[in-house]
């Protein structure tokens, strides 16, 4: 498979040019498939240049299909769903995967997003080519488009919506995309160790750096109630979960909207040198917006 | 006073090497004069900006007073109101000022969109004081030394444009708006129906007219310029207008600055100044000025 990322931040988009290394848009990665099949993570901004991507081929003749998993419906990873062009072309189908929370389906939440108060699209309706929106079946594993797709939650039990991990098999290659996780005490849990084992690409958020979190701070603003100051993984989690899960390569994503190019590219320095000296193989970069690689 | 432009996007925020120089966060507007309450009209990603920017003034300590006036609730224009640190403080006081009949209906709005599962924590958590001031369009009410009136604009789910005076100076903020000359938008999904019944069409074309009336005279129009005038063609009833349609209600009004605003998504820095140029010189005049709104801008008006 091949993987390419259009949207590498968390909370908001961070416009400008401090952040246009490594990019600005809410959180969306695009994976094709052996056979060519699309499936997309997460619907931030960033699937809206996806979609502009898409319009040259079939997409723009009403002959694509895709489907896309939710890490999780709150904003960041659903803000670019009405503004993804391909599911208001007649013709293509558009699946959509993800977590219900509160009594709620991820229709029913969906259909929230697109009320009258806060977009003109008023409903899911009028995207005529959104096809199954489907809660995922945990334990389930969905075959499509030549690969194997697996659903874990982490989070579970929190007070906040879950959070949903994707993993990603083909034919011997595993992607695993972990994102919006608070780890208890700052250790990833054995289930979510079990779940990335052996990835070849472990694609981990990191809103937070060990610094932040040990201080209690980070949050987008300073004075944040603390719970706005969790959910969510720092750098060092995320390479303690791929040197644990015995994963090849990390790239960080989900970043902090205040977090520069510099600031990442030094967190990044930091995590390789954690890596040495440990067991394994595992390589540490940052995920940047239009960057493509093979897994 | 003065205006600042925190937020000058439309749609969503647009994070691309291609727009650095104008800006993409969404819209927001800040206005200060001396002695006044801030007022703050729109909650884009821009609003997150503005109030960091406030960690240096009174709001850092609790002693702020504020309004922010909304032109709707479309989640381009409060996508930063969750992250307005000013809201965190003790002390300080805002009101919210949007189209509506009920201050409960009102709240309700920000309500749901910042709650689980949308968001990770709600309104509960400010700690500033709110107060909710519902308002439709022809009214005329006042936030602490500035006088403000509004007008209906005309956008899928109505949006409210804003006339600002204050010390002689008057200040026009008019987005999201299509023009009021093919087909009239309020509530409900709009598909491109352009009126064809004449009755109807005289009814939609007196209502542009109160928009003339409403500029009347304006030292600055703030104006939605989100399409040009081919996208506009495809679609009308997107609730967005041009440069063409804005100019002549600048002209209309007699106004005498004229700045382009809420900028499309793909309006490149190359292409959005070469664009304002190209206005400038043909329909700028000693009595009109024309010029872009650029995020982290300060005008002295």
């Amino acid at each position: 498979m091949r993987v390419k990322f259009w949207g590498v931040r968390g909370g908001l988009a961070a416009p400008g040019a401090a952040c246009a290394d490594t990019g600005g848009n809410t959180s969306c990665i695009e994976v094709r498939t052996a056979t060519g099949a699309l499936l997309v993570l997460d619907a931030g901004i960033g699937l809206y240049w996806l979609g502009r991507s898409l319009l040259a081929g079939a997409y723009g003749r009403g002959q694509g299909e895709a489907t896309i998993f939710l890490a999780r419906t709150h904003w960041d990873h659903i803000q670019g769903l009405p503004f993804f062009v391909p599911a208001f072309l007649p013709g293509n189908k558009i699946h959509i995967h993800g977590c219900g929370h509160a009594g709620k389906d991820l229709r029913t939440i969906l259909e929230g997003q697109m009320a009258e108060s806060y977009s003109p699209i008023v409903s899911l309706k009028n995207m005529p080519s959104i096809g199954n929106v489907k809660d995922v079946a945990l334990g389930q594993t969905l075959e499509t488009g030549g690969v194997s797709v697996r659903a874990h939650v982490v989070n579970r039990g929190k007070a906040d919506a879950p959070s949903v991990a994707w993993r990603i098999d083909e034919d011997g290659r595993s992607l695993v995309y972990v994102t919006d996780v608070e780890y208890d005490k700052g250790v990833p849990d054995a289930e979510t160790i079990a779940f990335a084992r052996e990835a070849d690409l472990l694609v981990h958020e990191t809103f937070f750096t060990d610094d932040e979190r040990r201080k209690g701070e980070g949050g987008i603003i300073l004075s944040l109630p603390p719970q706005a100051r969790r959910n969510h993984a720092t750098f060092g989690e995320a390479t303690e979960l791929g040197l644990r899960a015995n994963a090849r390569k990390l790239l960080c994503t989900h970043h902090h909207p205040d977090r520069d190019d510099q600031t990442i590219a030094r967190a990044i320095e930091a995590e390789r040198d954690r890596v040495k000296g440990r067991k394994g193989t595992l390589s540490v970069d940052t995920a940047r917006e239009g960057f493509e690689l093979p897994v | 006073m003065r205006v600042t432009f925190w937020g000058v996007r439309g749609s969503f925020p647009v994070a691309h090497p291609k727009v650095t120089r104008i800006g993409g966060n969404t819209s927001c507007v800040a206005l200060r004069a001396e002695g006044a309450p801030l007022l703050v009209i729109d909650a884009g990603t821009g609003f997150r900006h503005l109030g960091r920017q406030l960690r240096e003034s009174e709001f850092a300590k609790g002693k702020g007073e504020g309004a922010l006036l909304l032109s709707h609730t479309h989640w381009d224009h409060i996508q930063g109101f969750m992250y307005f640190e000013p809201f965190f403080k003790e002390g300080n006081k805002f009101t919210v000022v949007a189209r509506g009949d009920h201050d409960r209906k009102l709240k309700q709005i920000f309500q749901a969109q910042t709650e689980s599962p949308y968001f990770s924590y709600g309104l509960d958590s400010f700690k500033a004081e709110l107060t909710w001031k519902p308002v439709m369009e022809d009214e005329q009410f006042s936030i602490g030394p500035w006088r403000i009136s509004t007008v209906r604009l005309n956008h899928p789910g109505v949006a409210l444009g804003y006339r600002i005076e204050h010390g002689g100076r008057s200040f026009i903020y008019m987005t999201d708006t299509a023009p009021y000359t093919e087909q009239w938008l309020e509530h409900g999904f709009h598909v491109r129906k352009p009126e064809k019944d004449p009755e109807a069409l005289d009814r939609l074309r007196a209502h542009g007219k109160k928009l003339d009336a409403f500029t009347k005279g304006a030292d600055l129009l703030l104006y939605d310029t989100f399409f040009t005038p081919e996208q506009y063609g495809q679609n009308p009833h997107w609730g967005h207008s041009t440069p063409d349609e804005g100019l002549r209600v600048a002209r209309e009004g007699g106004v005498k600055s004229f700045y382009f605003f809420h900028h499309h998504p793909e309006a490149w820095d190359d292409d959005l100044e070469a664009r304002v140029k190209s206005y400038a010189k043909r329909f700028g005049s000693s009595d009109l000025r024309i010029d872009v709104a650029r995020e982290g801008e300060t005008i002295e008006m």
